[in-house]
């Protein structure tokens, strides 16, 4: 017997000796039968019964490894990164860019482009743009002038974007014809099937289209909703925005209009004022409702009741942006400015709340005569883009140039002809740079 | 190995005198070939389940697993000889399996089948104070750790050789041994300190000891 390393004291071997008694291996009788009984039926069944079991076993384990083959097939199939779409395009005078896109130009034939996952982008006649930035889910498609006709396939996470000079047509999988006219400043988007969200500068926080309805943007800054057939962009080009009304076969449904060109605000005693008690639920809904009805001394004087901390700590982002533009279209700085700074402290995160920051420079620039803070803002909304990238850029140029002259403006210039050489802000960054 | 023929035999069978040949006959798949091995070897492996689980389990079950185990082994058996140690290891290795399990139950509190233990009604008043001590025994043993708690038990009260206790926990002696010297002290202490122990551990009696 192997010695322990240290000795055991005799009272050890008592308690060992009397658990070693205590617990021993008999049983009475009957209890031994069954065991004995039991065992032996056991060991007799045992070869089927071990058989089966290792066959179990075996048809457990290829099914574990079936499933794990065919989770991780289904992982592949689901995680694989996807290849980016492919694209062919007929008609038109087509070249390449240098990300991978092409330059679109017609004169008398349309130019069709038919996407791998079926969508279908056709320039119209006398049209030009770009389709850039062709990703697995979708692209970007810019129509520099002219009209462009789509068929996006929808998917689970198609996302195309339309730009046509400063509107943005977010697009997840519809039909649908836009018509940009640069020189008369008109747009318009006409759905056919399914739903967009045109972002511009009349709507930041976006306005949702749906089959049959269209979005008109006169030559004089109105822009309307309506359903039925929308007018050309030659009637466009002689049509002011009441005959747009008449042009379009049905009536419209929402009239607004450009801060460049502010409608007349209906007088206040025309319209009965939002009265304070109007229902918290309702509030939301009231101003987006009003605003696009043009009724924005309402929205100013519903917002004034209810205080500026209400406007910095408890409207919501739909009242905050349509009070924003209430309170620009109404000249008031003041509830605007406030109404900015709350989407873009609490709605950082979401597309209207980056607006919110270019905004407020165009509020610090127009407004305050503030280029500094301005420029700051501009470059802050630069960081992240959206949809008034080019005014941003075009107007950080020109705030650069009024603080450091020419010379200081001259990379942004360069960055702005490059980028979008025929922005509204073009010719002056061709001033900058000295190039005709 | 400690294991020895049971001295009770429910069928009176002389052949297979050997574990070669009981072996032989198990894999011939004879008919009394398993009555055999029961009563050879179920009361020394009952004892090995009840001293290694304690005194307030039931080992049955557990009984009837280990000669399950032994039956899927029998075809990969390399040396029919030591029939008796192989059984041993498998029951020890069905033991380390339960205290695992109970273990874990005692981390949920849990008791092994849900319910409340019960105290056993069949004490013999005579034992009744050497079945107590033996309980305190092992309230200390349910503080180990499950290998310290076999170690001590193979080898204080099972008696295994510190080789034979290497194999069977699939250690080396030096693991043994180090085991032995840190668990064996901890726990006589605490038997010492213990008032129904404490007698059993002062006071040896030799005419006890086998």
């Amino acid at each position: 017997m192997n010695k322990l390393p240290d000795a055991l004291p005799v009272e050890k071997a008592a308690i060992s000796d009397l658990a070693r008694q205590t617990l021993h291996g008999t049983v009475d009788e009957a209890t031994n039968a069954r065991g004995r009984e039991r065992m032996i039926s056991a060991a007799r069944a045992g070869a089927s019964k071990s058989n089966g079991t290792q066959r179990r076993r075996r048809i457990t384990r290829a099914s574990v490894l079936l499933f794990a083959a065919a989770a991780l097939a289904v992982s592949l199939v689901i995680w694989w990164p996807r290849a980016p779409l492919t694209f062919v395009t007929t008609g038109g005078e087509v070249t390449s860019t240098h990300d991978g896109g092409v330059r679109v130009a017609t004169r008398d034939a349309e130019s069709v482009t038919r996407f791998s996952d079926g969508s279908v982008v056709t320039f119209g006649v006398q049209s030009a743009g770009r389709l850039e930035g062709v990703r697995t889910n979708g692209a970007r498609v810019v129509l520099t002038s002219g009209e462009l006709h789509l068929d996006i396939t929808h998917r689970k996470d198609t996302a195309w974007s339309i730009e046509a000079g400063p509107y943005v047509v977010r697009v997840t999988g519809t039909a649908f014809d836009v018509a940009w006219s640069p020189s008369e400043g008109a747009f318009v988007v006409a759905m056919r099937q399914g739903s967009v969200v045109v972002e511009g500068p009349l709507t930041p926080a976006g306005v949702s289209l749906r089959a049959g309805q269209h979005l008109v943007v006169a030559r004089d800054g109105v822009m309307r909703m309506g359903e039925g057939t929308p007018p050309t962009l030659a009637e466009l080009a002689v049509a002011s925005s009441d005959a747009v009304a008449l042009v379009s076969s049905a009536a419209p449904v929402v009239v607004s209009r450009a801060p460049s060109a502010p409608a007349e605000a209906p007088p206040s005693s025309s319209v009965p004022a939002i009265a304070t008690s109007v229902a918290p639920s309702d509030r939301p809904a009231s101003f987006a409702k009003l605003v696009a009805e043009g009724r924005y001394a309402q929205v100013v004087t519903a917002a004034r009741g209810r205080g500026l901390e209400w406007v910095a700590e408890s409207a919501s982002l739909e009242e905050l942006v349509a009070l924003a533009d209430a309170a620009r279209y109404e000249k008031d700085g003041t509830l605007a400015r406030a109404a900015l700074e709350a989407e873009r402290k609490r709605f950082a995160t979401t597309q209207a709340g980056r607006n919110a920051t270019f905004l407020l420079g165009r509020l610090a620039e127009d407004s305050d005569g503030n280029t500094a803070r301005a420029i700051v803002l501009y470059d802050e909304y630069l960081q992240t883009g959206g949809p008034f990238s080019a005014e941003a850029l075009g107007r950080k140029m020109l705030a650069v140039r009024k603080t450091r002259g020419d010379a200081g403006a001259e990379p942004i210039a360069r960055a702005y002809l490059e980028k979008y050489p025929k922005g509204v802000y073009a010719a002056a960054a061709r001033s900058i740079v000295g190039t005709p | 190995m400690p294991l020895t023929v049971a001295a009770r035999k429910v069928v009176p069978v002389v052949r297979w005198q050997t574990p070669a040949e009981l072996v032989q006959a198990l894999l011939a798949a004879e008919p009394e070939a398993h009555g055999v091995l029961w009563d050879r070897y179920s009361t020394s492996l009952r004892a090995v389940l009840r001293r290694s689980l304690g005194p307030d389990t039931e080992v049955e079950d557990a009984l009837q697993e280990v000669f399950i185990r032994f039956f899927r082994a029998l075809p990969t058996l390399r040396e029919p000889a030591a029939l008796g140690s192989f059984l041993f290891g498998i029951a020890v290795h069905v033991a380390r399996g339960l205290l695992r399990k109970r273990r874990i139950r005692r981390w949920f509190r849990l008791t092994d089948d849900g319910e409340i233990p019960e105290p056993p009604d069949d004490v013999d008043p005579v034992s009744e104070q050497a079945q107590a001590a033996v309980r305190r025994l092992y309230v200390i043993l349910d503080d180990l750790d499950d290998e310290s708690r076999l170690v001590f038990v193979l080898r204080h009260i099972e008696g295994l050789e510190i080789t034979e206790l290497a194999a069977c926990l699939k250690m080396s002696p030096a693991t043994v041994k180090r085991r032995l010297a840190r668990v064996t002290p901890l726990v006589f202490a605490r038997a010492r300190n213990d008032a129904d122990l404490a007698s059993f551990m002062a006071a040896p009696d030799q005419g006890e000891r086998s």
